[in-house]
């Protein structure tokens, strides 16, 4: 009688082919996420300087984690929180370091890049310095469903807070950026929440 | 009226509210303006958000980050391809000792057929020191693996056990094998390689594994037999005309 490959023996290779695959896929896919990642760590950081070496950070720590990935959930939320968790790491460490942030460093966004001319530039322009000037928790919630397409619960992992936390600082994000930038002005209940 | 809270506003309006709660929202927007000003503050500062952040995904990524980011990723690559054998599986690899068990470690060997000493020999019987496949008719495969061409599906006499040769081929020492598979009655895939060895037919090699290809043991099985075949230095597969040649040569040789 063929005697069968013992369970252990099985998963194990099982395991080892799994990885195979979801690292060469994960390589890929973190290269091609790099744009994103990048988007994402700036708005965090504030410094593209800063924002690129987390950037590197997180792209090592992904690959070095590639099994944590369970395939047929989204790469990018979890990328986003591999990065996120490093930028939360380095901000303790900073906090116990004494500041070292300066804080008039700061800017907006898009950047200094002098690209915005015409009048429509200058509204979205707006956009991105009140999203600038959003609390941190408010932004990241907003970066991760507004402009990365994230769903509630899928940010809330992201983040570790409940989701009933996640959609409240959304909708105070929200607001606070269409006050700041006169969107819906006619509504004067705005305030009310 | 119904009051809706800017939660239950906003889940809407991305897409995240339950169906009831959706319908009345939209059954409300129809006559309630200042339901509608509030879906559209979030609407609207959705797409401004999307829309000012847009640009930075154009925004060149810089080039030592990415170099150092594909030079990650290759190295990554190259660590998972050579794996460390696993030595657990090493044990499970039960041919005659040669070489090439080592290069198979890594391959999980589903168990080999009671694989016991003793050659095919010319006329069928079974010599007590090489190697048998203990499930199959040591003469009907024996008579299958001297005329058989390549590529042909046959059952073996007296069983139901399915019989093909994939290929023939020398070894580096010009030895003429043959890798052949069997079905088995168990639904179980052999797979094996029978070298000619001074006019008997030696099974050099011989896995066994769930026919399901879905699972991942016929693959490993393949790791196997490939790390055999490299281990031989397998000659490419002979062609039909060659393959004939040296089966008939065989075949004189012995009579």
């Amino acid at each position: 009688m063929p005697r069968s490959c013992p369970a252990c023996v099985k998963n194990n290779i099982a395991c080892r082919e799994l990885m195979v695959d979801s690292r060469a896929d994960i390589g890929e896919q973190i290269i091609a996420f790099l744009p994103n990642m990048r988007r994402f760590a700036i708005s965090l950081c504030r410094s593209r300087d800063v924002a690129d070496d987390l950037v590197q950070a997180a792209c090592e720590r992904a690959l070095q984690h590639a099994e944590s990935f369970i395939p047929g959930t989204r790469f990018d939320a979890w990328m986003l929180r591999i990065l996120r968790n490093l930028w939360i790491d380095q901000l303790r460490r900073q906090k116990t370091a004494g500041p070292q942030e300066d804080v008039s460093q700061r800017f907006d966004l898009v950047g200094a890049s002098g690209e915005r001319e015409t009048e429509a530039r200058l509204t979205l322009g707006s956009v991105s310095q009140a999203i600038s000037a959003l609390a941190d928790e408010q932004r990241e919630v907003l970066l991760l469903v507004c402009v990365e397409g994230l769903s509630y619960r899928e940010t809330a992992d992201v983040i570790g807070v409940p989701i009933g936390t996640v959609m409240s600082r959304l909708a105070r994000a929200r607001k606070n950026i269409a006050a700041a930038t006169g969107i819906n002005p006619n509504d004067g209940r705005l305030g009310q929440s | 009226m119904a009051i809706f809270s800017d939660e239950t506003i906003m889940s809407y309006v991305d897409g995240e509210l339950d169906e009831a709660t959706s319908g009345e929202i939209e059954t409300a927007l129809a006559s309630d303006a200042e339901l509608r000003a509030r879906v559209d503050l979030f609407a609207q500062t959705r797409l401004a958000a999307r829309e000012a952040l847009e640009p930075m995904l154009d925004e060149p990524v810089p080039q030592n980050l990415k170099a150092l980011v594909e030079a990650m990723v290759a190295r990554s690559r190259q660590s998972v391809a050579d794996p460390v054998p696993h030595s657990a599986t090493a044990k499970r690899v039960l041919v005659p000792a040669n070489d090439w068990q080592r290069l198979a470690a890594a391959a999980c060997i589903a168990g080999l057929l009671g694989v016991t000493a003793g050659y095919y020999m010319a006329d069928g019987s079974m010599e007590p020191s090489g190697l048998q496949i203990a499930a199959a008719d040591p003469q009907a495969l024996f008579a299958a693996l001297r005329t058989a061409p390549s590529g042909e599906e046959l059952t073996l006499p007296g069983s139901a056990e399915r019989f093909r040769v994939i290929a023939s081929f020398h070894d580096h020492q010009q030895a003429l094998c043959r890798e052949f598979e069997l079905d088995m009655a168990d639904k179980t895939k052999l797979t094996s390689v029978a070298c000619d060895d001074n006019g008997q037919w030696r099974v050099r090699f011989a896995v066994n594994a769930p026919e399901d290809t879905a699972s991942y043991a016929p693959a490993s099985s393949g790791e196997a037999l490939d790390a055999y075949l490299t281990a031989i230095q397998a000659g490419d597969p002979l062609s039909a005309d060659a393959e004939r040649q040296a089966l008939e040569k065989l075949e004189q040789r012995g009579e």
